[in-house]
């Protein structure tokens, strides 16, 4: 009795066909994509020829908007299962009870593709493998400073002993391959495996022809009904794996993930290793994470283990304040593939007592079939239904509203200068600014905002960076006098504190400070976009006094890599345990401990300040100036419109000319309010479609 | 204040104490229940939050101690309700298991309930580490990192056990997480065991293809194996201390017996132990305390183990004795170990059959404590202390003698 695991012949199997009852999130957010791209189209054909290139980048924006979704979990927490079960394509890519990938693996689904290619390996460059053993600057600092030296020490000589034994397998092709693909206008498992599955080292002859050594990334597109939109998925390999190497290759692959999927598995749900992650995934993308509690078909008594979990999950997420209960899912990978291979009832004893215990405490009918309730238990199908409302409400709401947002500017200024030509052919003299006088107001604005916004903006960062200091010299001081007793009590000794606490607080008051900030910046670009709506007024007149400007979406705070990277050192730090470990003699001064904490935690203090702070001001400014030149350039290209060209043109015509040009500016001018209409901003997170 | 001779005394008396540790969430609290034959230990999936347990033999109350380091009386089904920032658990019971080892279940290893590590008491105290690690999801770093932190001298005293192996149904790839484990571990534990210790617990000692296959029946042997070797190496090393200058003609006089040739109980050796027991029986005064440090021209030739054994053993001292540390009061409390008549008899009579046949140091030190702890309880039976006596001397004479049988473990 066991699952059938030759899934060769099975990876074009059909899917289950799902009971549809009402639209899915996704199918919903389609429609809405859809339906703008359908308005730009519409839009693309009524602005005149100074809008067209703001219209089609919005539009590309989202016709080409594919979210990315990584998987990502401790090593053997059954994350690429749950990835064949997710795209409903079991055994698609390859798994083994041993960790055997460094490989991260795309799966771009519903993507367009160049010239039939359906799969692309690519294969490292000298300079990748460099960058795994090369950790200069702060992080190296830290790393050494924390007890993380031995770990990046291993990484070098992992990385040196791969190297050296694909090259003397590969021979001369070795330095050939580098920097290579290798592309495939068709796949299955085994040309999968040959690039990104290590065989077992016993078995020299399996690895003959092998090149997952060498590969660094693969990509592998393929058609599926069953997603509406275009989406990517991201297979990683695991965290905690004694293969360090693996590990960074997932720690560099999290940067640019819409969503990230962190797979827990239900026997050890959220351990230090878990939480250290949580902690930097949820820094780098606030409400974009969802837990997959995977393997509860491991446990003995589900029913009452989950809740057990479920209780003891929330309350860690809620005391780390990282995540949320709400995108918790419970599931089991394994019973989805059983449940799309048909063959549930293959599944272990042990296994199917805990799916009937399951399914008798469940709402769904009586009298299924197992596959059927291997599916409706196995958590994918809710899995999906998350995702799908994360995409719609959140990162792909998110990304639609900044395309409308340019889309109405866009309407806007064209809109504008069709009532510019409308009031020269009526004959009414309507330039009220002259270039000059614009370029006086731009630059006024300017310094409006660099004085009375800088200042607001030195006020807060120095507001955080006292705070931060604040809490650093607490930590210290309490620290130093726990280690001096540590040390008067029992002479010489290695002792060690925990960073826990303050690495909370540091957090929680870079969160509020970036939460204020992100507050500040959207006031100042409201600011902005009045200040050039009233330009606008006073240069075309009052035709203009409907239109708006509308502001850019103030920035999530910039994505903190340093405290992201902090943790990821930390995580190192703490298998060893040995933050702050330090050998002090029994003479030593407690001043002199003080001070060695200091280093430490002031360094990271700094760091914050340095990175996060300025940085996330900074990118303000760059999201000011960017908005600014726009407008600038927008109301300079309006002021030459209706200064030079429009008018010179008008002067030319006839009065009946005039007013059959005025006929069509009104006309069109009608169209363009329409559509300003219709690209109004829909409030975040309240989709209708709930 | 004890003189290190009686130090070392002390210490071959005190049974092995076996840490149970890993994961949190890994198995081990099902582990402690196979081993004591009941589910003593609640087991949850969620982190348990309990400190450490320290599980003897004998029928005194049990308590925890308060993280002021006050003592609280305590009771085996009181468990759930002992404040989680206790320091440990101590608990004396009744069973089997218990009767030549202590166990002590250690808190899981990356909990974040647990700021520091529970642990680090714990290391100080053990002999042997049964080491859980779940098979589905089987030696992971934190795992590994934990472990070389740990000294060395575990690597020779320990086992790993790879719980849940029924969780992975395919016979194959059961075989493969065992291959891997074995080449990544083999030389950093001194046994390998693949346990279904749900199964294991099902069909408990019933000696049953079940229980063969759920990897029980290895398990028991390599624990018991693990205890006897642990027992061996410490008799080596008490035989080094035990050199009085009274005895140290007939050890030489054994030493040079067997120099030569292999160890022959039945042969000349069988007399000179027999000479030794004489000597003994002419000298009331044997049981005196002038036991000299360790004689450099005694001492066997021992190999890198077990010298480290012997700094160990000293620094065991360090931690145990000298220094104030929390687990100390507590580990003298257990040197009392309670023996009944019947108990005290057969190893008397025990004893002295080991001077006629071959016996094994591991069971030579059994029955030592057993007797010792009576004579304890009896002020000095003098009886006793001459068979304590000798029987020291045996081990001395067969630790340097038999060195080959010795490696047992």
């Amino acid at each position: 009795m066991k699952v059938v695991r030759d899934l060769n012949s099975h990876i074009e199997a059909e899917p289950v066909v799902e009971q549809q009852t009402s639209e899915s999130a996704m199918e919903y957010f389609q429609r809405e994509m859809n339906r703008f791209v359908d308005l730009t189209a519409k839009v693309e054909a009524i602005v005149d020829d100074d809008a067209k290139s703001e219209v089609l980048k919005a539009r590309e924006s989202i016709s080409e908007y594919r979210p990315v979704i990584t998987i990502l979990g401790q090593v053997k927490a059954g994350k690429t299962t749950l990835l064949n079960a997710l795209i409903q394509r079991p055994g698609l890519l390859p798994s083994d009870v041993n960790p055997w990938t460094s490989v991260v693996t795309s799966l771009h689904i519903n993507h367009q593709r160049e010239q039939n290619v359906r799969a692309e390996f690519t294969f490292f460059e000298r300079d990748d493998w460099d960058d795994f053993v090369k950790v200069g600057g702060r992080l190296g600092q830290m790393a050494e400073r924390m007890g993380a030296e031995n770990e990046l020490a291993e990484i070098r000589e992992q990385v040196a002993e791969v190297q050296r034994k694909s090259h003397e397998r590969l021979g001369k092709n070795y330095n050939l391959l580098m920097g290579k693909k290798h592309r495939f206008d068709r796949f299955d498992r085994a040309l999968i495996e040959k690039y990104v599955c290590l065989g077992e080292d016993e078995s020299p002859a399996a690895n003959q022809g092998r090149f997952a050594d060498v590969t660094r990334s693969a990509d592998l597109f393929l058609e599926n009904p069953s997603f509406p939109i275009g989406i990517t998925f991201r297979d990683t390999p695991g965290v905690n794996d004694p293969f360090l190497m693996r590990e960074q290759v997932t720690l560099r692959s999290i940067g640019d993930a819409s969503i990230s999927i962190m797979v827990l598995s239900a026997n050890q749900a959220l351990n230090s290793v878990d939480l250290a992650l949580v902690q930097l995934l949820s820094a780098s993308s606030k409400d974009r994470l969802i837990i997959f509690v995977n393997r509860i078909d491991d446990l003995d008594d589900p029913v009452n283990e989950i809740k057990e979990i479920r209780a003891s999950l929330g309350a860690r997420l809620k005391a780390e304040g990282v995540g949320s209960e709400d995108s918790v899912v419970f599931g089991s990978a394994i019973w989805a593939e059983a449940a799309l291979l048909h063959s549930a009832s293959d599944l272990p004893e042990e296994s199917l007592d805990a799916m009937e215990a399951l399914y008798a405490h469940s709402k769904l009918p009586p009298g299924l079939s197992v596959d059927d309730i291997a599916w409706n238990l196995s958590g994918v199908r809710e899995l999906r239904e998350t995702i799908g409302h994360l995409v719609a409400d959140g990162c792909g709401r998110r990304q639609l509203n900044v395309a409308k947002r340019d889309l109405h500017n866009a309407i806007s200024h064209s809109l504008l200068r069709v009532q510019g030509i409308r009031s020269l052919a009526n004959g009414s003299h309507s330039v009220l600014l002259s270039k000059t006088d614009v370029h006086d107001r731009v630059t006024k604005i300017c310094q409006w905002i660099a004085s009375d916004f800088g200042e607001q903006m030195r006020r807060l960062g120095d507001q955080t960076a006292k705070k931060l200091r604040q809490s650093a010299e607490e930590f210290t001081s309490q620290a130093a006098a726990a280690i001096a007793q540590e040390v008067a009590e029992n002479g010489s000794k290695e002792v060690e504190c925990d960073p826990n606490e303050f690495r909370r607080t540091v957090r929680k008051t870079y969160m509020a400070f970036a939460d204020q900030n992100q507050e500040l910046i959207a006031e100042v670009l409201e600011d902005i976009a009045e200040a050039f709506s009233s330009l606008i007024e006073d240069i075309v007149g009052p035709v203009a006094k409907d239109i708006r400007i509308t502001p850019p979406a103030a920035p999530a705070p910039n994505a903190p890599t340093t405290l992201g990277r902090t943790i990821v050192v930390d995580l190192h730090a703490q298998r060893g345990a040995r933050f702050m470990r330090k050998l002090f003699g029994s003479q030593t001064e407690e001043e002199h401990i003080r001070e060695c904490v200091a280093a430490e935690v002031d360094g990271f203090v700094n760091d914050i300040i340095d990175t996060h702070v300025i940085g996330d001001f900074k990118s303000g400014q760059e999201l000011f100036r960017e908005f600014i030149d726009q407008q600038t350039k927008a109301v300079l290209a309006l002021c030459n419109h209706s200064l030079s060209q429009d008018k010179e043109m008008m002067s030319k015509l006839g009065l009946e000319e005039r007013l059959e040009q005025s006929k069509r500016a009104q006309a069109i001018a009608a169209q363009l309010e329409s559509a300003l209409q219709a690209s109004q901003l829909e409030p975040e997170n309240t989709a209708s479609h709930h | 204040m004890k003189t290190k001779a009686q130090r070392v005394s002390d210490w071959a008396d005190r049974k092995p104490i076996i840490g149970l540790m890993g994961e949190f969430s890994s198995g081990k609290s099902s582990l402690v229940n196979l081993i004591l034959g009941e589910n003593l230990i609640p087991t949850q999936t969620t982190s348990t939050s309990l400190p450490p347990i320290w599980l003897s033999y004998g029928s005194r109350p049990g308590y925890f101690v308060t993280a002021g380091g006050e003592r609280v009386t305590c009771d085996a089904d009181e468990l759930n309700q002992t404040p989680r920032d206790a320091r440990f658990v101590r608990l004396y019971l009744e069973y089997d298991a218990l009767k030549d080892k202590s166990i002590i279940d250690v808190p899981g290893i990356s909990d974040p309930s647990f700021a520091s590590n529970p642990w680090r008491g714990v290391i100080s105290l053990a002999h042997g580490i049964v080491w859980c690690t779940s098979a589905t999801q089987a030696w992971r770093q934190t795992e590994k990192a934990t472990w070389e932190s740990f000294p060395e001298r575990f690597h020779k005293t320990s086992i790993l056990v790879a719980t849940r192996m029924d969780k992975i149904p395919n016979e194959d790839d059961r075989e493969k997480v065992a291959r891997r484990l074995r080449n990544e571990t083999e030389d950093v534990f001194s046994k390998h065991v693949f346990l279904s210790t749900k199964r294991a617990i099902k069909s408990r000692k019933d000696g049953s293809a079940k229980w063969i296959e759920s990897g029980g029946e290895e398990f028991f042997d390599a624990l018991d194996s693990t205890t006897r070797s642990i027992n061996t190496a410490r008799a080596k090393v008490f035989a080094r201390f035990e050199t009085e200058d009274k005895t140290i003609r007939s050890v030489r006089r054994a030493r040079f017996i067997s120099r030569p040739r292999p160890w022959n109980i039945n042969g000349r050796t069988l007399s000179e132990i027999q000479s030794i027991r004489t000597d003994l029986e002419l000298d009331a005064d044997v049981a005196g305390d002038s036991i000299v440090r360790p004689s450099t021209d005694l001492k066997p030739q021992e190999d890198a183990t077990s010298s480290s054994e012997i700094e160990n053993s000293e620094q065991f001292y360090q931690s145990t004795s000298d220094q104030n540390t929390e687990y100390s009061d507590d580990l003298i409390a257990d040197d009392a170990a309670e023996a009944d008549a019947s108990e005290l008899d057969a190893a008397k009579s025990n004893l002295f059959q080991t001077l006629e046949n071959e016996t094994a140091p591991h069971d030579v030190l059994v029955w030592r404590r057993v007797v010792k702890s009576a004579t304890a309880d009896e002020e000095l039976n003098p009886e006793l202390a001459k068979i304590i006596s000798l029987v020291d001397q045996y081990l001395v004479a067969i630790s340097n003698n038999k060195k080959h049988t010795l490696d047992e473990g």
